[in-house]
């Protein structure tokens, strides 16, 4: 079956750009998958240990001061944030962790950007007995430490990565050379659904929950369908796992990307709706912000999980035929969206999230008040403190932390 | 002569062992590279491998990586590293096989790179993210139109049935056995089973067989001979110009004494001499 290219790609996006030292890791892993996902059995666990352990279902929740404050569209929020351990990514982590255990493997390895996925990786092979280690770049853990902290606590060893510009990309080369040395006792628990084949469809498929439940609640809820969808953007395994169960409905799905200081080459990870290029970068053909001798451009975004030059394929291909509308938001209009989300609705959205929800902030005056809208809030913003506090909490912030920086010195916090 | 060709006829020349040896395009900066190739050439190196230098080299350990972005911060985009390399085609003798990521090559046009790499004279191409099995890019056939040798790389994962039929599907003569699992750079112990892979490996594809990855000393070279044909040495080469650039040394010299240090002393100056113009007229 590896062969077909119609299981690899999403019109002409995907494939599996391997090197020969992983085909028999990719071989193993396609034909396991192919076996588990028709497994009736397999699907029961992943939903077992999804209620009891995740927390889910997660709840739809209509945001009345947000829809009063617009004036009109019915606004629901989709709270991944819920979901243990923060993220939606701990969707995606239990069912390739099962996965992995099926396939007899003893050690997980995993790449994370904010943090959410390593977090979530480390909570579930510690629930399931596996040794875990976490890869990061440098640039990442100092902006991340709580998670960093957070995956340690789960007994998960944190590697740092040095190489390149130290964030989400370089992290993600370091755990395939990693598996390029130990593939026999290791599964790669890739977090997003991008990659080789058959990450891409795997990733969509254990993240398909969250557009699943969204479907059945919003009917309970509204008895229809919503108009429009928004869901942020970096690889995108939320904006996929929300959208995979509205793609054949009339339903407007717009995916919202990380807009940073501007338009500039470097200060944004827009590739959809600015100045990606079609390459084939880290084993599979995509959009990346890439410069004119197809090497990735260093990427910006206020949130560590959408610092990303490239994007999944079905994305991709969705974005390219029209099916998905991109648009973008700025670090400095994800700050606001995370504020007044905050203040209306005493929800704190993940930043990566915030991007969804300016996204729709934007929109959703246009829109008559008859309509009803979807977004997907991703993560929740603990793990954001270090970098909204100071935003939001100025000078009493860098008190605190002076303070506290002072009384672990004196050994008063031990 | 196509490249192919060059290259299969180096192959079958003196030494037993010949040595490719790898740098990075641009690294430390366009004009040393350059000295850096020749210094190679003109210290014994048999074949030149010259690596296009790429943001995500996922292949490649710690030195390879960080000698791909300083070659990349020093301005050493593809256009550049071309017209360097046409430079170098024309100062020396031996095969130059270009080592590239996909995506570099994608960017620029496959068809398009292609015809341009063999317009310099180069006479091979590796390419290790790119699998026998995504067919539409056409690497292969373009390479293969043009006469340059895509050298297929057979990892230690690969069973001989397999490896047989990497080597059929194209006309290079040269096929790159990686020595160990990980990336480049590692040291790598080259025991019997090894070489008895390697053995094998040339006796069941007819073709001549490079070894690379982890190799840094001639002990590792003396134990290929007689079970493969060529040593193929990178990470090894940059930690020389590396350790140079610190101390203040010439990185060309130093790059050049690591390559005579590998090369056995009966083997080296006459007979590596070519006896005839190799040399392609084109």
């Amino acid at each position: 079956m590896s062969g077909r290219k119609e299981e690899r790609y999403f019109g002409e996006f995907g494939g599996r750009y391997i090197p020969e030292i992983l085909r028999p890791a990719f071989e193993e892993l396609e034909a396991a998958w192919a076996e588990a996902s028709g497994d009736p059995a397999f699907w029961a666990e992943y939903e077992r240990l999804g209620a009891e352990y995740v927390g889910r279902p997660t709840p739809l929740v209509f945001a009345e001061n947000l829809t009063k404050r617009f004036g009109g569209p019915r606004l629901y929020l989709k709270h991944e944030g819920l979901a243990h351990t923060g993220a939606h990514k701990i969707n995606n982590a239990l069912g390739q962790a099962l996965l992995a255990r099926r396939m007899g493997k003893k050690r997980l390895i995993a790449e994370t950007g904010a943090g959410q996925h390593g977090l979530a990786t480390a909570a579930v092979a510690a629930r399931l007995g596996f040794e875990c280690e976490i890869f990061m770049g440098e640039v990442d853990m100092a902006r991340q430490h709580p998670n960093v902290f957070g995956m340690r606590t789960f007994g998960a060893k944190v590697t740092g990565v040095r190489e390149g510009g130290r964030t989400l990309t370089d992290a993600v080369n370091a755990a395939f050379k990693n598996w390029t040395e130990r593939a026999e006792d290791t599964h790669y628990l890739l977090g997003s659904a991008l990659g080789p084949h058959p990450y891409p469809t795997m990733v969509r498929e254990f993240q398909s929950v969250i557009g699943k439940e969204t479907r059945k609640q919003i009917l309970e809820a509204e008895a229809r369908l919503p108009d429009r969808i928004y869901a942020c953007v970096g690889g995108g395994s939320n904006s996929i796992g929300m959208f995979s169960a509205f793609l054949d409905e009339q339903v407007e799905l717009v995916g919202v990307e990380a807009g940073g200081r501007g338009g500039e080459p470097g200060q944004h990870a827009v590739r959809m709706s600015g100045s990606g290029r079609v390459g084939i970068v880290q084993a599979y053909k995509s959009f990346f912000l890439q410069d004119e001798s197809g090497s990735l451009r260093p990427t910006h975004s206020v949130s560590a999980g959408l610092d990303y030059a490239g994007i999944g394929p079905q994305l991709a291909h969705l974005g390219s035929t029209g099916r998905i509308r991109f648009t973008s938001a700025s670090d400095r209009e994800v700050l606001e969206a995370l504020r007044l989300t905050a203040r209306s609705e005493g929800l704190v959205p993940a930043l990566e999230s915030a991007h969804a929800l300016a996204g729709a902030f934007r929109e959703l005056p246009e829109l008559p008040p008859e309509a009803l809208v979807v977004v997907n809030v991703s993560g929740r913003g603990d793990k954001d403190i270090f970098i909204t506090a100071p935003y939001l909490d100025g000078e009493d912030w860098l008190a605190f932390l002076e303070t506290e920086v002072a009384a672990i010195r004196n050994g008063e916090r031990t | 002569m196509n490249g192919s060709d060059h290259l299969g006829v180096c192959l079958e020349r003196p030494p037993e062992v010949k040595i490719m040896a790898h740098g990075v395009c641009g690294y430390p900066d366009l004009e040393t590279s350059l000295r850096v190739f020749r210094s190679l050439a003109d210290s014994g190196a048999d074949i030149i491998e010259a690596q296009l230098p790429f943001s995500d080299p996922s292949a490649d350990g710690p030195l390879i990586v960080e000698a791909n972005h300083a070659a990349l911060r020093a301005g050493a985009g593809t256009e550049a590293c071309l017209q360097m390399l046409g430079r170098l085609r024309a100062e020396v003798e031996a095969p130059i096989v270009v080592m590239s990521y996909l995506n570099p090559l994608f960017s620029h046009g496959v068809k398009r790179i292609v015809s341009r790499l063999a317009a310099i004279g180069i006479d091979g191409l590796i390419v290790p993210d790119y699998p026998d099995d995504e067919p539409e890019l056409e690497l292969d056939r373009i390479a293969e139109a043009a006469g340059i040798a895509l050298v297929p790389l057979i990892a230690p994962t690969t069973d001989l049935d397999r490896a047989t039929r990497l080597a059929a599907r194209v006309s290079s003569p040269l096929l790159y056995a990686v020595l160990r699992s990980g990336v480049t750079g590692r040291a790598t112990e080259i025991d019997g089973a090894t070489t008895e892979r390697l053995a094998r490996l040339r006796g069941r594809t007819g073709k001549f067989v490079g070894a690379g990855f982890g190799i840094r000393t001639r002990e590792q070279v003396e134990a290929l001979r007689g079970k493969a044909d060529c040593a193929i040495v990178g990470s090894a080469v940059l930690a020389a110009i590396m350790a140079a650039r610190e101390s203040g040394r010439d990185p060309a010299e130093a790059a050049g004494a690591f390559i005579r240090g590998l090369v056995p002393a009966a083997s080296t100056a006459a007979a590596r001499q070519p006896g005839e113009n190799q040399r392609r007229d084109s």
